[in-house]
């Protein structure tokens, strides 16, 4: 009896440990732009409510880090968010490169969300899967062998700094034409943008992101600059000095790019001198709703905040993405390594199937909605279905 | 007034001890002007070779001169034998040391008396010292060194690049990583459909390429500096009007050498050869 009592006890520990051991870990990168969506997509894949989570940041929707936990089909699930870039993302997919800042394990967490301070308990790790803005043609990883492909549309838009109207009241509106010379001169003056002589003493700075994102490989893309050209940009501290970035380096994140947008331009200095100068960036869609309150009914914004523009005269708009008129966009692709494990297929499909249900916040469309597609890639003509 | 026949000048320069001595491995340093390949043929149609033809300020000093190299071997080896003969094989040139303005916000001062954005880029010619002068603005010059800082980046790297014997390098678009792809020399010197030099870093009108079809002798490419702006230029020149600095001879057997513009001093050492000038153009 006692042997009996032995045996069961050591089956009934194995079966403890067992099920302990087989809780499945995920590990997520890539496109910040996609990351509101991708968020509370994660949260509903692994079981909603019940979902425990916490991130780094002021909300879910706005956070790159976040770690997850939950089950699917009763199997549990933990899973880490570290987005950092589309094309950088494809690359640590690629090569498994560990990166850190990823959230520990050891941090807390809850079904409410709890928000980790900046001092977080994080660790290094590879990632399994990628969220990219572009296709991983347009990395630095075009052969690699991931698997996936994409799972919705990001719009972007271009933004004028905040306080430009005063400089140059009116200016609403920049074409891709202007984008290539701005962007590979670094500046132009203002009067390029507007055609108002007038505008000619004021500056017009080109500012952006990295080279491993995805939002700058779409924007140019689709602007036709180039995706791999070089480009001359400039960065605004929070005081307003305008200072230039190494060439080809630019923000390494949307947060970084969206608060150089909301500096006052009428702060701005270059050398400590005061100067009539903004900076044009690019944001995703939903980025420009945060920092301005962008109406894409009616196209209106907040006074005194940064100033969405019309890209090639049409301004941002679902209608208009869906109708082909604005076609600053880019499918969003989610991509897996080579090797992943079934349980983490079985989240990937978990994750795709909750994905379409966050389609409907801002700056992003779910495919079958569009009335247009885009062939050839990234940047690709727009024509109608 | 004085004529050069291209034979006497090649003779002289190649007499002359090379004060730019051809390396053994290639190494690249921003403001180097590079030589660059491609083909239109089948054989190497993948291939980029590139060959250093020291700093901009050399050649326009007068002191890159005589042969700095022989890249027959691997000109052979990537575009076959008749490479020299086939009429499918370009070759150019350009350098920059600075893409960043030379005026305005974040102006970016003269180095050895070249503005920021001075190009040095190659235009053919039948005779040393012949070609036309270019015509470019600084927005021009501004777009064409913007678009080279892509290619420079990787010729300083090394990425992609396979270095061989001969002091050239290869790109291999094929197996080179879209970086360095899609700023290869083939990208950045492309061809219209009907087979003819398109535009070349986004703004040199017509290519900056002579095409290699057994031009007896040697073929030749004036190497010429563009400036932005006369501000800080030592020499000066007019802005945006090009001027020969160097003529490089490519001879059949793969010979590279470089014949300074006569007046930048080594007229002495032609003239004591009993070899006449051709005058150069306003």
């Amino acid at each position: 009896m006692k042997i009996t009592s032995m045996i069961l006890g050591s089956t009934a520990f194995l079966t403890l440990t067992a099920s302990v051991v087989a809780q499945t870990e995920v590990r997520i990168t890539g496109s910040t732009a996609f990351r509101a969506a991708a968020n509370q997509a994660i949260i509903n894949a692994l079981g909603g409510s019940a979902t425990q989570y916490a991130y780094v940041g002021s909300t879910i929707g706005g956070a790159s880090r976040g770690i997850f936990e939950g089950t699917i089909n009763g199997q549990p699930y933990i899973v880490y968010t570290n987005f950092s870039g589309s094309t950088a993302g494809i690359s640590q997919i690629a090569d498994q490169s560990t990166t850190t800042g990823w959230v520990s394990d050891s941090n807390p967490r809850s079904t409410a969300g709890t928000m980790l301070p900046a001092t977080y308990t994080s660790e290094s790790a590879t990632a399994d899967l990628s969220f990219s803005d572009v296709d991983k043609t347009l990395s630095n990883n075009p052969t690699a062998p991931l698997g996936g492909g994409p799972v919705g549309v990001v719009a972007f838009q271009f933004v004028a700094q905040q306080g430009a109207d005063a400089l140059v009241p009116g200016f609403n509106n920049v074409t891709d034409q202007m984008v290539e010379a701005i962007y590979a001169l670094g500046s132009a003056p203002a009067s390029f943008l507007t055609g108002n002589p007038a505008n000619s003493g004021t500056t017009v700075f080109a500012s952006g992101r990295d080279n491993g994102s995805g939002t700058r490989a779409t924007v140019l893309a689709e602007t036709g600059f180039g995706v791999f050209r070089t480009v001359n940009q400039v960065q605004v501290a929070a005081n307003g000095a305008i200072t230039q970035f190494p060439q080809n380096a630019g923000y390494g994140g949307s947060g970084d790019m969206r608060s150089a947008l909301q500096v006052p331009a009428s702060t701005n200095t270059i050398g400590g001198n005061s100067v009539p100068a903004f900076i044009l960036g690019y944001v995703g869609a939903a980025d420009t709703t945060r920092i301005s309150n962008y109406d894409e009914a009616t196209g209106t914004f907040d006074a005194n905040s940064p100033i969405p523009l019309s890209y090639n005269g049409v301004r941002y708009s679902k209608e208009n993405v869906r109708n082909g008129s604005y076609t600053l966009w880019g499918f969003q692709q989610l991509f897996t390594r080579d090797g992943i494990t079934p349980a983490q297929l079985t989240f990937d499909a978990a994750l795709r199937d909750a994905i379409p249900a966050q389609l409907g916040g801002d700056g992003v469309l779910s495919i079958p909605e569009l009335n247009v597609t885009r062939s050839g890639g990234d940047g690709g003509p727009v024509a109608p279905l | 007034m004085k004529l050069i026949s291209k034979h006497f000048a090649l003779a002289a320069a190649s007499l002359a001890f090379a004060a730019h001595t051809a390396s053994a491995a290639f190494t690249f340093t921003d403001g180097d002007v590079v030589l660059g390949f491609q083909t239109r043929g089948t054989t190497g149609s993948n291939i980029n070779v590139f060959f250093n033809l020291g700093s901009g300020v050399d050649l326009r000093d007068g002191n890159t001169f005589g042969t700095l190299g022989n890249i027959g071997t691997t000109l052979t080896a990537n575009y076959g034998a008749n490479w020299y003969t086939s009429g499918d094989v370009y070759f150019g040139a350009i350098g920059n040391l600075s893409s960043q303005s030379p005026t305005g916000f974040f102006a970016q001062p003269p180095v050895n008396g070249d503005p920021a954005r001075t190009l040095y880029v190659s235009r053919p010619t039948t005779t040393v010292g012949g070609s036309q002068p270019y015509s470019y603005n600084a927005n021009d010059l501004g777009f064409a060194t913007n678009s080279y800082t892509g290619q420079e980046a990787f010729l300083i790297s090394g990425d992609s690049l396979t270095m061989q014997a001969d002091g050239s390098t290869i790109l291999n678009r094929t197996t080179a990583r879209p970086q360095e792809d899609n700023n290869s020399w083939s990208f950045w010197n492309p061809f219209t459909p009907q087979g003819n030099q398109d535009v070349a870093y986004t703004a040199l009108n017509g290519g900056i390429q002579n095409v290699l079809n057994g031009a007896p002798g040697s073929t030749l490419i004036d190497i010429q500096r563009i400036i932005p702006t006369t501000t800080g230029a030592n020499p000066t020149q007019p802005a945006g009007a090009g001027r020969t600095v160097s003529t490089i001879a490519l001879s059949p057997d793969g010979s590279i050498v470089a014949i300074p513009e006569p007046s930048t001093g080594i007229l002495a050492l032609v003239a004591g050869l009993g070899i006449v000038l051709r005058r150069r153009r306003a």
